[in-house]
Order: C-alpha cells, then sequence, then structure tokens
C-alpha cells in the first residue's frame, strides 16, 4: 500500500527536518558546529554531484574543477568589483554550468572509466592554470578574505549562521534533486543510465538530457565552492582542486546511495565526522593509520552494499511497512488484448507508411546490406525473415537511425528519414522498435519503466503515469506493475519491451524476435497481443524465425538473405518459393497452414 | 598572463641542438612513462579493470628496491630479482582476495575499490616507514652520455632499453607460448575462452599479478632516478592513464609508443611554453584524442 | 538502523571530548599544530619533534608554574583542517596557546580562528608575508618571512657572489627558478623586487610544479640562457630531481643558492659529493661536525649554546641519528617552541593569554639568544607587520666535503665561501 509509506516518510521527513534546523542554536561549541557546517556543506555538494554521476550514470571524478570556479570567480569579483559573495555566487554557477557545458558536451559520447578520466584531467588542467596563471588568481599564494562580517559580505561571526546557510544550501539542492527525479528528466536519466539504447529508441534525447543533468549539478557544486571559500576565508588551487576532493563527493553519494536524492546526505552524516574522528584521534599520533582505516572501510562498504546505506535504509523500513499493512491482493489478471483506449491511430487507406529504395550498407569490406527495396503499407503486418546473418537487425538499426547507411533512402510518412539520427529523433517522428536481446531497465519498476516511453508525447508525470498504467493493462502486464523489471520472466520482460515501445504512441512499430525464447503457450499469446495492436491501427514490422508466427501474422514478408532481398510476397507464397527454401535449408514448412 | 613563447626557434644552430636535446629528453622521458604503464595496460587489456592503485604498486617496487639496497647494498637492477617475485605473489594475493570480486561489478565499484586500496597501501607505507624520501645513490644515476652537445642520461637510457626489451619479450609471450595465447584469447572473448577451455580465473590472477610484478619492475629500475615517499605513486597514476588510453588500452607497442609521445609533448611544451604547463598540455591533448579516437592512437582495445 | 546509525555517530562525537575531562592534575595544555599527514607530513612530523624535546627539558626545569607541560597535537592536513582543529584545540582541549605551523596557507586558518577566541597563535616558521599583514593581536611570528629570506639571497649575491666573480653586479647574469607553491612564489618575489634594486640581468624566470617527474625542459631552458649565477627555490625532492637532471645535461654555473630544502642533511643520501657547492639561505639552524657547530657560537649565548647542544644530544639519542643529521626542521621546531616555553611564559604567572601577550611584546633580547640565531623582539601593536619578530636574522650556508657550513654574513660565518662552483667535469677529476 501506498499511503501508509508516504506518510511515514513525510513525518519523519519533517521531524529530521525540524530538528537539522534548529541544531545549529543548540550547539554551542564551535568545534562541533564546524562539523555541522561541513556536514551541511559536503551533503550539498554530495547531492549536486549525484544528480550527473548517480542518476545519469555519468561518473565525474573532476567535479572540484566547479568547486573551484564557484570559489575564485565569487571571490575575484568581490576583490576586483566589490560585487557580493551573494550575486558572486550565481555568477559562479553561472560560469561553472557554461563550463561544463562547453568541455563536456563533446565528452558525453566517452563512456563509463573514460569519461571519469576525462574529468579527471579537465580538474587537472584547471588546477595547472590556478597555479600558473598568478595574475589572475595569484597563483598558490591563494587568495585571503578579509574577515569583515556582514550579511552583504557573507560572511558571520557567529558559526551558527553559517551552519543556517549550508543548511540552506543543503535543503535547496536536496530540493532540486527531488524535483528533478520525480520528473521527466529524471525519468530520462534513469532510462539513459540503465541502457542508453534503449532510452534511444523511446525517444530520449540522451546527450541533451546529460547536459542538462551536467549543468545542474556544475551550478550547485559552484555555488558550494563560494560557501567553501566564505566561510573557511582563504583558497588556493591545492584546497579547491585536487583529484582527493572530487573523489570526496562521488564518495558521499556511493557511501550514502547514490541513485538516490537522500544518499548523499546520508553519506555526509557518516563519513564527515568519522574523518574529523580518524584524523583527531590517529592522525596526530600515528600518522596514517587513520586514512588507513578509512581506505579498508571504503572498500568493505562499496564491495558490500554498492547500493548505499540508504537503499539499505530503506529495504529495511519497506520491509517493516509492508509487515504492518495488508498485501495488496487484488489481481488484476486481464488477458492480453482486452480493448482499450490504448492506441489512437485508425487512419484507414492502404498508403505507404515506410520507403526502403536501394537500401545499402557496408562494414569494411562486407556488404550488410545491398540494394534493399520494398515498401511497407498502413496497417500492415510485414513480416521479415532470412537465416541468421542475412541483416535484419541491421535493416532495423539503418531504419531507426542506429546506424547511417551508406547509400539508399528510407522514407516514412512521405518524409526522407535516411541517415537520421540519433535514434530518438525517429522515435518522436512515430516509429519505435524492440531489441533483438531485451533491454529492460532492469532497476526500476515495470510502471517506471513504460512511463519513459509515455513521456514522449506527455510532460506531467501524471499523465505518463495513467497512460503507463492503461498500456501496462493492454499487454496484460497489470498484477506486475509495481514489480521491478529485473524480477520479471523473459516472456514478461519481451511484454514489458512491447509495452514501453508502444507507449510511445508509434504508427509504426519495428518488433526484432519477439518470440524468440517462448514456448508454445506464450507464443500464442504473443500473436494474439500483436494481431491486437494491429488491429488498433499499429503497422508492424517483424523479425522472426518462429515461422508459426509469421505464418500467422504477416500480411506480406520479405526475405533476405546474405544481405539481399531475395523475395517478398504472403507467407504462403514465399514459403513455397524454392530460393526461400534453399536459404534456409529446410522442407518443413512448406504444408504449414495458417493459424 | 605570461606564456613565454621560444623565439628565435630554428634559427641558429645552438637551438637546433637545444630542439634536438628536447627530443631525446622526451623520448628518455617516455620511456619511463612507458614502462610504468606497461603493467597498468595488461591488466587492462585482459580483465578490462583499471587499476586505480597502480601507482602505489610502482610504489612499492621503488620501496623494495629501496631497502634491498638500505641494508645489502644491493644495486636496485639486480633488487630486480628479488623485487618482481614478490610483487608477482602480492599480485596474486590482491587479485584473488579483492580484484577478482571486480569483474563483473560496476564501474564505479570497480573505480572505488581501486581508489580504497591504493589509499590503504598509502598509508599502510606512510604508518610503517614515515614520510620521509628515500632516494638511492649510485653512480649510473647521474652518469650520462656526450654525443656533441647531446647529453643522455644513462640511468633513463637504461629504462628505455629495458622497456624495449620488455616490450619485445611480452610480445613474444603472448604470441609464442600457450599461457600468453590464453590471455589474448581471454582478452579477446573471455566466454569463448572459457568455453575453448581457457581457465579464465586463473588467467585474470595471472595477468593481474603480472601487472604488479611490472610495477614492481618498473620501481626497481626507476628509483635510482627519483626519491620514493608514500604518495609518489600519485604524481605518476594520471599520467599512466594517459598513456595506457592513448596505447589503446591492452596493445602493449601500443603503450609504449603512446609513452613516448606523452613525454615529447611534455618535454616540448615544457620547453617552448613554460615548464609547468608541460602536464596540462598533455591533459588537453589526452582528452582531444578521447574524443576523437576513443580507441587510442594505436587504435586496439585486445592485447 | 538509523537509531543505530545515530548512536555510532554520538559516540564518535562523543570519545572526541574525553580528553578534556581526563585533565591530569598540574599540567599546562598547549597545543601544537603541524601538518602530520599528507605530502608534507615529514617536515611536519620533525617539526613537532623538537618541539616536543622542548617541552621535555622545559619540564626538566620545573615546568611552567610548578606544572608540567604538555603538547596537544592537531593534525593541519589542510587549510581546512587547519582551521577545524585550531578549533578544536581551542574549545575541546581548552589550550589557551597554539605552536605552529609549517605552511602559510594553513598558518592563516588556523591563526585566524585563534584569534577570533582571543587565544595566542605562536607561529614558529611558515613565510608568507601576508600573514602578518593582517595584525591581529594575539598572533605571533617567532622567525622570518619570504621578503627577509629574499632579500637576503639578493644582498648575497650583489656582496659576496659578484664580488667573487670579479663582475658588476649590474653585468650579473641570474636565473631565477622557483617551486610554484606559496613559498617558491612568495621568496622569488621578494628576490627579484630587490634584484631590480640591484639592477641584476633576469635572463630566466620560471616556476614549476613541485611534483613534477622531468625537470629537463627547464634546465633546457636554463642552459640555453648560460646565467652566471642561479637562483632557486626548491622543496626536497624537486631539488634532488633538478640538481641531477643538472648534472646530467651538464648544466654550469658560477653559484648555485638556493633557498628552502637545500639545508636538509638526507640530502647526503641521495646527491653524494653533488651536494657539495650549493648554497642555501636559510635560518641559522647548523650541525654539530666533530662537535663542532655549523654557525659561529661566538656570537651566541652562552645559555642557549648549552641548551642548543642538549636538544641536539636529546635528539640524536631519541631517534638515532648523529648529530650530524639532526634536520633543522626540528631544530627549528625546538628553537621556536623554547622561545615560548622558555623564554615568554616564565615571565607569565599563567597561561592567561593577555598575560602571554604582555609578556611577549615586551620582551626584548639580543640577536644570538636563540637556538636559530635571532633575537626577540616583536612588532608593536600598530605598527605594519604586528606581532613579527623584528631581531631576525639569517644566513647563507654553503655545503662543502658534505658538511653544511654558514659562510655569511661573516658575523656567524665559519667558513669563507667558495665560489665559483666547480664545472661538472672538474668536480669528477676530484
Amino acid at each position: 500500500m501506498k499511503s501508509p509509506k508516504n506518510s511515514v516518510i513525510y513525518i519523519s521527513g519533517a521531524v529530521i527536518f525540524l530538528f537539522l534546523l534548529l541544531l545549529p542554536f543548540g550547539i554551542s561549541n564551535d568545534f562541533y558546529q564546524d562539523i555541522l557546517v561541513t556536514v551541511f556543506l559536503f551533503a550539498g555538494l554530495g547531492v549536486a554531484w549525484n544528480i550527473i554521476g548517480g542518476f545519469a550514470g555519468q561518473f565525474s571524478l573532476g567535479h572540484a574543477g566547479f568547486f573551484g570556479i564557484g570559489a575564485y570567480t565569487s571571490t575575484l569579483l568581490y576583490f576586483n568589483f566589490g560585487l557580493s559573495p551573494w550575486i558572486g555566487m550565481i555568477a559562479g554557477g553561472v560560469l561553472a554550468a557554461i563550463v561544463s557545458m562547453l568541455v563536456f558536451y563533446p565528452c558525453f559520447k566517452l563512456r563509463g572509466i573514460f569519461f571519469a578520466m576525462s574529468t579527471m584531467a579537465f580538474a587537472q588542467v584547471l588546477n595547472i592554470l590556478a597555479v600558473y596563471w598568478t595574475g589572475l588568481t595569484k597563483g598558490s599564494v591563494g587568495l585571503l578574505i578579509p574577515f569583515t562580517p556582514g550579511w552583504k559580505e557573507f560572511i558571520f561571526q557567529d558559526k551558527a549562521v553559517f551552519a543556517l546557510v549550508a543548511f540552506g544550501y543543503m535543503v535547496i539542492t536536496f530540493g532540486v534533486c527531488h524535483f528533478v527525479k520525480n520528473s521527466k528528466l529524471g525519468s530520462y536519466l534513469v532510462a539513459l543510465r540503465e541502457n542508453e539504447e534503449a532510452a534511444q529508441s523511446l525517444g530520449v534525447n540522451t546527450t541533451w538530457c546529460k547536459l542538462q543533468a551536467m549543468m545542474v549539478s556544475a551550478f550547485f557544486t559552484a555555488i558550494g565552492g563560494t560557501f567553501y571559500a566564505q566561510y573557511v576565508q582563504f583558497i588556493d588551487p591545492d584546497s579547491l582542486f585536487p583529484s582527493v576532493m572530487s573523489i570526496r563527493f562521488a564518495l558521499l553519494a556511493i557511501i550514502g546511495g547514490i541513485g538516490t536524492v537522500a544518499g548523499p546526505v546520508i553519506g555526509s552524516f557518516v563519513l564527515t565526522p568519522l574523518d574529523v574522528f580518524l584524523r583527531g584521534w590517529l592522525g596526530g599520533s600515528y600518522a596514517g593509520l587513520g586514512f588507513f582505516f578509512y581506505g579498508c572501510i571504503l572498500i568493505a562498504v562499496v564491495l558490500v552494499w554498492p547500493q548505499g546505506i540508504f537503499k539499505l535504509l530503506q529495504d529495511k523500513v519497506e520491509l517493516y511497512i509492508r509487515k504492518r499493512s495488508s498485501e495488496k491482493s487484488e489481481t488484476r489478471d486481464v488477458p492480453a488484448g482486452r480493448p482499450g483506449r490504448v492506441i489512437k491511430h485508425a487512419a484507414a487507406g492502404r498508403e505507404c507508411i515506410l520507403e526502403i529504395k536501394d537500401l545499402c550498407k557496408n562494414f569494411g569490406g562486407l556488404a550488410a546490406i545491398k540494394d534493399v527495396d520494398f515498401s511497407v503499407h498502413r496497417r500492415e503486418i510485414l513480416g521479415l525473415i532470412g537465416p541468421n546473418g542475412a541483416g535484419k537487425t541491421t535493416l532495423f538499426h539503418l531504419i531507426t537511425g542506429f546506424i547511417p547507411p551508406d547509400s539508399g533512402e528510407i522514407h516514412f510518412k512521405g518524409d526522407n528519414i535516411t541517415g537520421l539520427q540519433p535514434p530518438f529523433r525517429i522515435c518522436k517522428k512515430g516509429m519505435s522498435r524492440t531489441f533483438q536481446l531485451v533491454k529492460p531497465f532492469l532497476n526500476i519498476t515495470v510502471s517506471e519503466n513504460v512511463a519513459v516511453g509515455a513521456y514522449c508525447h506527455v510532460n506531467s508525470i501524471s499523465q505518463a503515469k495513467r497512460k503507463a498504467e492503461e498500456v501496462i493493462e493492454f499487454v496484460g502486464l497489470g498484477r506486475y506493475s509495481d514489480f521491478l523489471s529485473s524480477s520479471l520472466t523473459l516472456s514478461n520482460r519481451k511484454r514489458l519491451e512491447l509495452a514501453r515501445a508502444l507507449a510511445t504512441e508509434p504508427e509504426l512499430l519495428l518488433l526484432d524476435e519477439t518470440m524468440a525464447g517462448l514456448n508454445p503457450k506464450e507464443i500464442d499469446e504473443m500473436i494474439a497481443l500483436l494481431r491486437n495492436i494491429s488491429e488498433r491501427g499499429v503497422t508492424l514490422i517483424i523479425i522472426e524465425h518462429v515461422m508459426r508466427a509469421i505464418m500467422a501474422l504477416s500480411d506480406r514478408v520479405v526475405v533476405l538473405h546474405h544481405g539481399e532481398k531475395i523475395t517478398e510476397g504472403t507467407s504462403a507464397e514465399v514459403s513455397k518459393d524454392q530460393r526461400v527454401i534453399q536459404a534456409y535449408l529446410g522442407g518443413s514448412y512448406l504444408h504449414v497452414e495458417p493459424a | 598572463m605570461g606564456f613565454r613563447a621560444h623565439a628565435c626557434l630554428f634559427k641558429d644552430n645552438e637551438t637546433v641542438g637545444a630542439v634536438l636535446q628536447v627530443f631525446i629528453n622526451g623520448v628518455m622521458l617516455g620511456g619511463i612513462y612507458g614502462l610504468i604503464s606497461m603493467g597498468l595496460t595488461l591488466t587492462f587489456g585482459v580483465m578490462k579493470i583499471v587499476n586505480f592503485a597502480h601507482g602505489e604498486f610502482l610504489m612499492l617496487g621503488m620501496y623494495g628496491a629501496f631497502w634491498l639496497f638500505y641494508f645489502l647494498g644491493l644495486s636496485p637492477y639486480l633488487s630486480i630479482l628479488v623485487v618482481v617475485p614478490v610483487m608477482f605473489l602480492f599480485g596474486l594475493l590482491i587479485q584473488r582476495g579483492l580484484i577478482q570480486r571486480l569483474i563483473d561489478a560496476t564501474g564505479i565499484t570497480q573505480i572505488f575499490v581501486t581508489v580504497g586500496l591504493s589509499m590503504v597501501l598509502q598509508n599502510a607505507v606512510l604508518y610503517m616507514w614515515s614520510a620521509d624520501y628515500r632516494g638511492v645513490k649510485i653512480p649510473i644515476g647521474t652518469m650520462s652520455l656526450r654525443i656533441g652537445d647531446i647529453t643522455i642520461s644513462l640511468s633513463r637510457l637504461i629504462v628505455f632499453l629495458a622497456t624495449l626489451a620488455i616490450v619485445i619479450f611480452l610480445l613474444l609471450f603472448l604470441k609464442k607460448t600457450s599461457l600468453g595465447k590464453a590471455m589474448r584469447a581471454t582478452s579477446q572473448n573471455w566466454r569463448a575462452a572459457w568455453l575453448m577451455g581457457v581457465n579464465v580465473r586463473k588467467i585474470y590472477l595471472i595477468a593481474f599479478a603480472m601487472g604488479s610484478a611490472l610495477a614492481g619492475l618498473a620501481g626497481c629500475m626507476i628509483i635510482p632516478i627519483f626519491s620514493v615517499f608514500p604518495s609518489v605513486g600519485v604524481n605518476f597514476v594520471l599520467i599512466t592513464f594517459v598513456v595506457v588510453v592513448l596505447g589503446g588500452m591492452g596493445s602493449i607497442p601500443g603503450a609504449f609508443l603512446a609513452g613516448i609521445i606523452v613525454g615529447l609533448i611534455e618535454t616540448f611544451s615544457g620547453f617552448l611554453l613554460a615548464p609547468s604547463l608541460g602536464p596540462m598540455v598533455v591533459f588537453v591533448f589526452f582528452v582531444l584524442i578521447l574524443l576523437f579516437k576513443p580507441s587510442g592512437l594505436v587504435g586496439r582495445s585486445r592485447i | 538502523m538509523k537509531k543505530a546509525i545515530a548512536m555510532v555517530v554520538m559516540i564518535f562525537l562523543v570519545q572526541m571530548t574525553l580528553p578534556a575531562f581526563v585533565q591530569a592534575q598540574g599540567t599546562v595544555k598547549i597545543g601544537a599544530l603541524w601538518p602530520l599527514s599528507g605530502p608534507i607530513a615529514e617536515d611536519g612530523q620533525e617539526s613537532i619533534r623538537g618541539a616536543k624535546i622542548a617541552a621535555e627539558m622545559q619540564n626538566d626545569r620545573g615546568g611552567l608554574w610548578g606544572n608540567k607541560i604538555e603538547l596537544v597535537t592537531g593534525d593541519a592536513s589542510d587549510a581546512k583542517a587547519a582551521m577545524s582543529e585550531a578549533e578544536r584545540l581551542i574549545t575541546v582541549e581548552k589550550t589557551n596557546i597554539i605552536m605552529g605551523t609549517w605552511v602559510s596557507g594553513f598558518a592563516f586558518t588556523a591563526s585566524q580562528v585563534a584569534e577570533k577566541y582571543k587565544k595566542v597563535y605562536w607561529e614558529t616558521a611558515a613565510l608568507a608575508n601576508n600573514i602578518m599583514e593582517r595584525r591581529f593581536n594575539y598572533l605571533f611570528h617567532a622567525s622570518g618571512l619570504s621578503s627577509n629570506f629574499g632579500e637576503m639571497s639578493a644582498d648575497f649575491v650583489a656582496d659576496e657572489v659578484a664580488k667573487k666573480l670579479g663582475k658588476d653586479p649590474k653585468d650579473l647574469k641570474v636565473a631565477v627558478v622557483y617551486e610554484d607553491s606559496l613559498h617558491g612564489t612568495s621568496i622569488s618575489e621578494a628576490f627579484i623586487k630587490k634584484a631590480k634594486v640591484y639592477g641584476f640581468k633576469l635572463p630566466v624566470v620560471e616556476s614549476y610544479n613541485v611534483k613534477a617527474v622531468d625537470l629537463s625542459s627547464l634546465v633546457m631552458k636554463l642552459k640555453e640562457a648560460n646565467p652566471d649565477v642561479l637562483f632557486g627555490i626548491h622543496y626536497f625532492n624537486d631539488l634532488v630531481l633538478f640538481w641531477r637532471q643538472a648534472k646530467e645535461v651538464n648544466f654550469n654555473v658560477e653559484a648555485f643558492i638556493s633557498c628552502g630544502s637545500a639545508g636538509s642533511p638526507k640530502l647526503i643520501p641521495q646527491l653524494g659529493e653533488d651536494v657539495n657547492y650549493l648554497f642555501n639561505t636559510f635560518r641559522l639552524l647548523g650541525e654539530f661536525y666533530d662537535g663542532n657547530y655549523s654557525v659561529n657560537l661566538q656570537s651566541f649565548k652562552p645559555e642557549t649554546v648549552a641548551d642548543l647542544k642538549e636538544f641536539f644530544k636529546r635528539y640524536s639519542e631519541k631517534y638515532n641519528v648523529t648529530q650530524a643529521q639532526v634536520p633543522n626542521t626540528a631544530t627549528l621546531g625546538f628553537s621556536g617552541a623554547w622561545m615560548l616555553l622558555h623564554e615568554v611564559l616564565p615571565k607569565c604567572k599563567s597561561d592567561d593569554p593577555e598575560e602571554v601577550r604582555k609578556a611577549a611584546l615586551a620582551i626584548d633580547l639580543d640577536y644570538g639568544s636563540t637556538a636559530h640565531g635571532v633575537g626577540m623582539k616583536f612588532a608593536q601593536p600598530g605598527t605594519p607587520n604586528q606581532g613579527l619578530n623584528e631581531k631576525f636574522v639569517a644566513g647563507v650556508f654553503q655545503w662543502q666535503d658534505g658538511k653544511f657550513y654558514c659562510v655569511w654574513p661573516d658575523k656567524y660565518a665559519v667558513k669563507a665561501p667558495v665560489i665559483p662552483m666547480p664545472k661538472w667535469d672538474e668536480r669528477k677529476k676530484k
């Protein structure tokens, strides 16, 4: 049940909020106050990092660069123009966002480790520049901010005020992160993190989403940098840019819970006092021992709890709540294909929806697709068959923008889409696809998976949810709506993939071996479902090896062999064609009756 | 800003000599970079894991050579006979205990576990042996060959030649021995290798241990040139990554070539612009290569 | 589970307050804040060793007002940590005085904290001029600033070096290289300012990063410029690398004056004979070579000499080094701490910051009354550099035959400077 869980969360959230808000006033000892300030500051920094690192999965080890940009920008504006650091802070944030866009836009095509390394190089370059460009930054001498307390100067006599400001920073970044997570952007970020190709096929402009996340992340990290400068009142390249600082931001998120909003906050509450403790207790007497333990703890936590502390807590809390409330007992066993208002296209007519003309694609010396030429009419089901390696999936990739063709043309609904990339553009035009090896977004629920597709034409979270629910009902996954997709069987994963693609309201749907791996009963169910979809007005092209399905569904069949179309016609015609039989080396399908 | 461009280049013989010297320096430096990166590129090529603690393995090798010199007066070049096997065993231990768990882990886990390992090693050494700089002074350390106006540091030349020898040795090993072939197979497609009867687990163990041993070897060879202290690995690790990536992440000759290129970039930018900016140019170059040719300069991602 | 975490956090916090409760009767706690971890850890650790010996020695003489001195250490691993540790020492450990800090950035932030609480901050070594420009009331600097070292180096070049080379200062080509951190940057600025007054030619002025793995391009530039004199500001590791690469490339100068770690005895195992002829502008911190100090002790007060000798004896016994190998960072740590613990505090009745402050401002001791040769007279409130020790003196040392001697100014010299430095080829023949 959702309500008790939500109210528990809201109540405990409010309690914690009030407690932390009042805490600075309860602490009289400045040393502990300083710990609190540091905890809040780094909580905010960790949350900011998480937006790009955790949500978008673009692991950055160079965020110290933005931190430094923020600190230097506000400080230099203050020194040279007397600009209040509050304004300088925003300027620093904007500058960091712009820099992030310029530097990382090209870098986004790098994956995983390579992206991380490019970010490290970025921070290092800034470090070297800050040291060398003494005319601007005074190099390693550093900048000393005079202690002139005042709100305009962003310097406070009482540390409690600093703590409050830091608290505000943490709350604001938390809020922004929360907002992003529960928005279309958040859904898209999770999708592209889980599987970038699948996300593209569902209309997600992955590069733009990553950029947005990066800019927001850089903005808030830079603001944290300004706060740091105002709090410590001394900045130099060594305290801002080193990789230890970047690693720290990431560490908070990882220990706390990398894909979650609250994770880095928890991470900061655990790690910051630990830092101080290890340094104070051990560092003084036994240099190195403190960080030795720190490293051991880090390894242990990352290996044992890669999801972070927050997930651990969340699971415990959920378990607790589920024990208390009754199980959801409505099983929505809707048989596949119950009529619904799911698909709207009822355009009649046999006009061409897709035309392929003389399409060619070579990989090195190999001609994967050679002079392929055919058309697809609205509302028909076209079967695409051929032996393994014939080039069927390659053809799909060419049509849906995953690979550019070398020559030839593709027209969709009358528009020339030859070579249109990236794939999300094709989806926006009204064409969707599924993949030969299913690509579910494993770590989110079925409903959230389908919502990604639904967002293709809607913007609000409630609309997307509603649409997703409809489609999920339609394909018969109703009772699995809140299940993690990683828990689904293969057959249901295929339905999920289908549902996701359907949610984008395609006029043309390309299905790649949907029947593969299904048992006969499941195949029958899938055939019925596909027929249902077709009756709703969606044009289908299906790649299949399961001849029963081809015979049952296809209006026409195109046969590929070694990248060339060897024949096309009705399924009956094709099944008797000598060339086709030869290509498959099997005559057992000569006499299969349509289902 | 104060960039000091080097004027009067190519105008007189003296400067031509200087350029040649800078070139030699770059190549020698590149030899060092290449040597240090050998182990990392081998490990990555086979296991597809980037070891952020590689610099610390180097550091341990350096300390090993130092202590042998300090207590037994053993020349670092001879210490290789001791340090390399010890580091090999150490690598086995670490792989078995830790790295093996990273094979299927996410990139984040890999990065952070090895970052944690680097922290653990650095600080364990700091605790045991203090932060003092330790060096090995042997005559070779400052001897040089003089050819006309050009000088070539002997110790660096030895490193360069050794690296060359190691590249040849590794290539022969990988091409001719069955273990080497098994490694190459695993690096190309571990599943297929597994199905062909290759004990992939054992290959991973050996590859990592070899990477560790190579780092130890590098440590012995560079201790006559650089002093060792607990965080010396940090100075090298980022450049090592650059070299490994530029070399095509897994290509042995690629890493050597890339090392030389990086060395040249660094010395020339240092000479023409300013010494502090040498590394910066390397990093910018690195990012550009990542963008335009991510498979590296030599362009393969298998050994 | 949340409860468990909260409890663990509470335990951490409580643990840190425990020391404050466990205060033995009759002790005076004094904070000792130095970098004990990280890249500068070595210098920090040695400094604290010196300070600890000072505390022991004073305790043997009755401590302070019948109480034992207890040094409470803090680890200033970076600028922010220095700030937090200073706060911990003051608010949790309840110290009224903090000694430190070696690194200027850390000294900035930590002394700011002390000033806020009106606790005395006793700086022994950090060099940046702007530490003292803030005119704090409770901040005292026992030693010199970068301007002193920079200017003194320039003076030495103009007086001794130019003379010995038979050149007019205006004809002297002086190359300046420096590591690009605060240390190098601030001293080089001061040197260059004075150099312009003398009219030196400055063909090369280059910075480099202390972590650099290769300095060959720097050496190449220097070789091209062919200077008479090289003035360099280095830390230890980079000096070793630089000098080795200079030898490899056969880069020769008539005189190499360094300002930094060139005085460390640990250079011998690294550079061997190549260390000879190097000059180092330095505080007057020497070593005992066969019982003879490398600074002229006749200009020191007898009691100071005795204290100095005792320090050396204790250090070499405790840490198992010869008296020729005592690191000068330790000696400086000792001297700075001794100035506080032995000269200033006994003149007070307690460690009350106001009293300590008054006593420090009132003190007036001549040169040679401290272990590193300086006097004690702190700039009065209202003057620029308030709190800075005005009776600061330093000298130029030179390595000769593997030993480090003071060679300038005459008052403190024990040997004459050897100029010019033999070329590398000539050295080999020796």
